[in-house]
């Protein structure tokens, strides 16, 4: 019933312009999300109490509130806001669903990458940065040169964890017109009126799409490390260690489990 | 007089392989009613092997387990069938162990670990495990911590409520597996004086130990173990001071000797 | 924005859709999962290959194209069975096709944090067990099971604060819960700000509810062990 649909070329030209989008957002929202959830992070370690306080608000709300809504917030209830309907900002932004949705998964995953940079900053030993101090570096070449390469690396599979459910949270965004893969899918489903048949081409990009960004993150690992240590494949990775009963008292390590797992 | 009473546990050419590797090549011995053995030797030598054996947490390749007159092929246990897995339920209860890392039940408190043995083995009820509970928490100087639970407790302190977990289901027989070789130095002293105290109660007890010291003073009887045989069995003076002592028995000692001067 | 107060109550009732959903959904994917999670760890070759294929599938998919899946696969197989016994097809309920769709997808994370719990209990524990002639049934029933589900509650929070967000979708395929009411709200009153922010503060309050739960349950579970 659906072979017809699956040999159309029409359908996988579809998909590779569909694709192209999904990637696109992926990786603006992964880097400027990055950036964003890196000076969170340090806001959250080492900032002062006011500012502390912001972050961790954000963070809160960011990953409260599903991406759907905050989508809809962002693209229909942002510009009822008549100071914003003019200018640049209204221009290259607000009026453009792609710009839209940039926006609103970089926001959500700074909010996310805050907590998983966190964490790898926090894995960095002290003797380490204290290291760096005995040299006389400068506080900020401490950040620049210790912190940030070790914490970052430190945790490269919570960043890969982003970028996947990033690529999957994507979708959301033919909700408001963007023609990524899923929403290609869904024009081709009503063009040859199976719905069916196009999801499930656009689910094998996907699945592709994620496992090229696990054996990315295992490549850049062995490559850090030197040697070809096995990965992890767990998309719970860090999450899945469910803080060892009696072995180490980490029950509540639940905290850096919490920060781990997260689809939008 | 020992030697008319019939041996509270008699062990039988037991061997065991790990693949290809045999880690027990044949080890018998017998331990009569009330006698404490202290097993020694390097790590690798097969000691907690054999333990391990002797209430089937590993299946023997080959050989024989007797508990008084009961006696356990080394085979018997290797099929699942009902009614063999009720017989090995039947041994282990009459087999207490006492394990390197405690293993307390983390998720319950130190009176709960003691009860489990009688209700969900003996199948006693609800009080009169807990009053038997109570009763051996006292017996190893825990009372006042009954309700702790084990990660409250220091190494010393869950080791003995492991042990008094191992006496809730009246064994026959006491197996320790370096009992005292994960506690803090200063923490195995109050282990050793409780197994002491058992020892002079009367209780069959087989020791795997590095502390040579209660090999010699506590045990009737000491095991040197070597590459998965026993190369010396005999009164603690005998293997730990004799004169027909092997080389390699030598040499372990040598080691302790080594320690003790330096401690 | 005073357009939207009017609405405030419709907004919120969407609530019991929402956390229904996820409710039925969370109980699904632990069912699935726990199933899954015997099949990995088992000894059978290809009931390990489904199941850990099963597993690299539903992590990739998008949870928004797997709930079209499943609701317009849902559909098709309906109209097949009512033209077979001769009946005018049912509509597809959004919250049946939501709710599979939600369990399948995790119980693919559920039956990764079982395993994962399981394999974190240390063998002495269970050896512990075994040695004062507790039986096999006793051994995972007294033991194997409690600590399982200490081990996991932690992540299994987790999954349900995701399904609760994800539950959103559901909106999409037309489950009236609370993100469809606030963009009904938001057409009305031509106040999306509004109506959006409501919804917003829904999850969150919902959100906040959950997690609260989850530290309590967390504390009632240490066993004695310092809550960081």
């Amino acid at each position: 019933m659906m072979s017809d649909v699956f040999l159309m070329p029409d359908l996988w030209l579809g998909m590779l312009r569909g694709v192209r989008v999904t990637i696109a957002i992926t990786i603006l929202s992964a880097v400027l999300g990055l950036i964003g959830g890196i000076v969170l992070a340090l806001i959250i370690q080492f900032g002062g109490t006011t500012a502390r306080w912001f972050a961790r608000t954000y963070v809160f709300f960011f990953r409260g509130v599903p991406l759907l809504i905050l989508l809809y917030f962002l693209y229909f209830g942002v510009p009822q806001i008549s100071l914003l309907r003019h200018g640049p900002l209204w221009t290259y932004l607000f009026s453009s669903p792609f710009a839209t949705c940039v926006l609103a998964f970089s926001l959500n995953n700074a909010a996310y990458l805050a907590e998983v940079v966190r964490g790898g900053i926090r894995a960095i030993k002290p003797g380490e940065i204290e290291a760096g101090h005995a040299l006389g570096l400068s506080s900020r070449k401490v950040l620049q040169r210790i912190v940030l390469p070790l914490g970052l690396r430190n945790c490269l599979s919570g960043i890969a964890n982003e970028v996947i459910f990033t690529i999957k949270a994507s979708a959301v965004a033919s909700i408001i017109t963007v023609r990524d893969l899923f929403g290609e899918a869904q024009r081709i489903g009503t063009l040859f009126s199976d719905n069916l048949t196009p999801l499930i081409a656009a689910g094998i990009f996907y699945v592709i799409l994620v496992q090229i960004v696990e054996w990315g993150t295992r490549f850049l690992r062995a490559y850090m490390h030197g040697v070809s240590k096995p990965v992890s494949n767990s998309v719970l990775d860090r999450g899945s260690r469910t803080a060892p009963i009696s072995q180490e008292p980490s029950l509540t390590e639940s905290q850096a489990i919490r920060t781990s797992l997260h689809v939008k | 007089m020992k030697a008319v009473t019939r041996p509270a546990l008699t062990v039988s050419d037991i061997r065991k392989s790990f693949g290809p590797i045999e880690v027990l090549k044949g080890v018998s011995f017998a331990a009569a009613p009330g006698e404490v053995i202290s097993i020694i030797g390097a790590s690798g030598s097969g000691k907690s092997t054999l333990l391990r054996c002797l209430n089937f947490l590993e299946n023997p390749t080959s050989g024989k387990v007797a508990l008084g007159d009961e006696v356990f092929e080394a085979t018997e246990f290797a099929s699942t069938g009902r009614r063999s897995r009720a017989r090995l339920m039947g041994l282990r209860r009459r087999m207490g162990m006492v394990f390197q890392s405690f293993n307390l039940w983390p998720h319950r408190s130190a009176l709960e670990n003691v009860m489990e043995g009688p209700i969900h083995v003996l199948g006693r009820s609800k009080a009169e495990a807990e009053s038997k509970a109570l009763e051996l928490l006292a017996r190893v100087g825990l009372s006042h911590r009954a309700h702790a639970y084990p990660t409250e407790l220091s190494g010393g302190q869950q080791q003995r409520v492991a042990i008094a977990r191992m006496l809730a289901t009246d064994p026959e027989v006491l197996l320790f597996d370096e009992p005292t070789s994960a506690l803090d130095p200063e923490l195995v002293g109050e282990v050793l004086a409780v197994m002491k105290s058992l020892a002079q109660e009367g209780r069959t007890m087989l020791v795997v130990t590095h502390e040579i010291a209660f090999a010699r003073d506590v045990a009737d009887k000491v095991i040197f173990m070597n590459q998965g045989q026993i190369e010396q069995i005999g009164h603690p003076d005998e293997v730990l001071t004799g004169e027909a002592r092997s080389d390699s028995l030598r040499s372990f000692l040598a080691r302790f000797e080594r320690d003790e001067i330096r401690a | 924005m005073l357009a939207t107060l009017p609405f405030l109550g419709y907004i919120v009732e969407g609530l019991m859709v929402t956390v229904g959903a996820t409710l039925v959904g969370f109980a699904g994917a632990l069912l699935i999962g726990a199933t899954l999670s015997t099949l990995i760890v088992g000894s059978n070759t290809l009931p390990r290959y489904v199941a850990s294929g099963y597993v690299t599938v539903f992590r990739a998919l998008p949870e928004l194209l797997f709930v079209f899946i499943v609701y317009y696969g849902l559909d098709i197989a309906m109209r097949a069975l009512a033209a077979r016994i001769g009946i005018a097809p049912l509509e597809i309920s959004p919250f049946a096709a939501v709710t599979i769709a939600l369990a399948m997808q995790f119980a693919a994370y559920c039956a990764e944090i079982f395993r994962d719990a399981r394999t974190a209990i240390p063998g002495g524990l269970i050896e512990a067990g075994e040695a004062i002639g507790l039986s096999g049934t006793k051994v995972r029933t007294r033991i194997v099971l409690p600590l399982m589900f200490i081990n996991a509650t932690p992540a299994l929070g987790n999954i349900f604060l995701v399904i609760l967000k994800v539950s959103a979708l559901a909106s999409v395929i037309g489950l009236e819960e609370v993100t469809r009411r606030a963009k009904v709200v938001a057409g009305t009153t031509k106040e999306p700000f509004g109506a959006f922010a409501v919804a917003g503060i829904c999850f969150l309050i919902v959100t906040a509810l959950a997690t609260a739960l989850q530290h309590y349950i967390e504390r009632r579970t240490t066993f004695g062990r310092s809550v960081a």
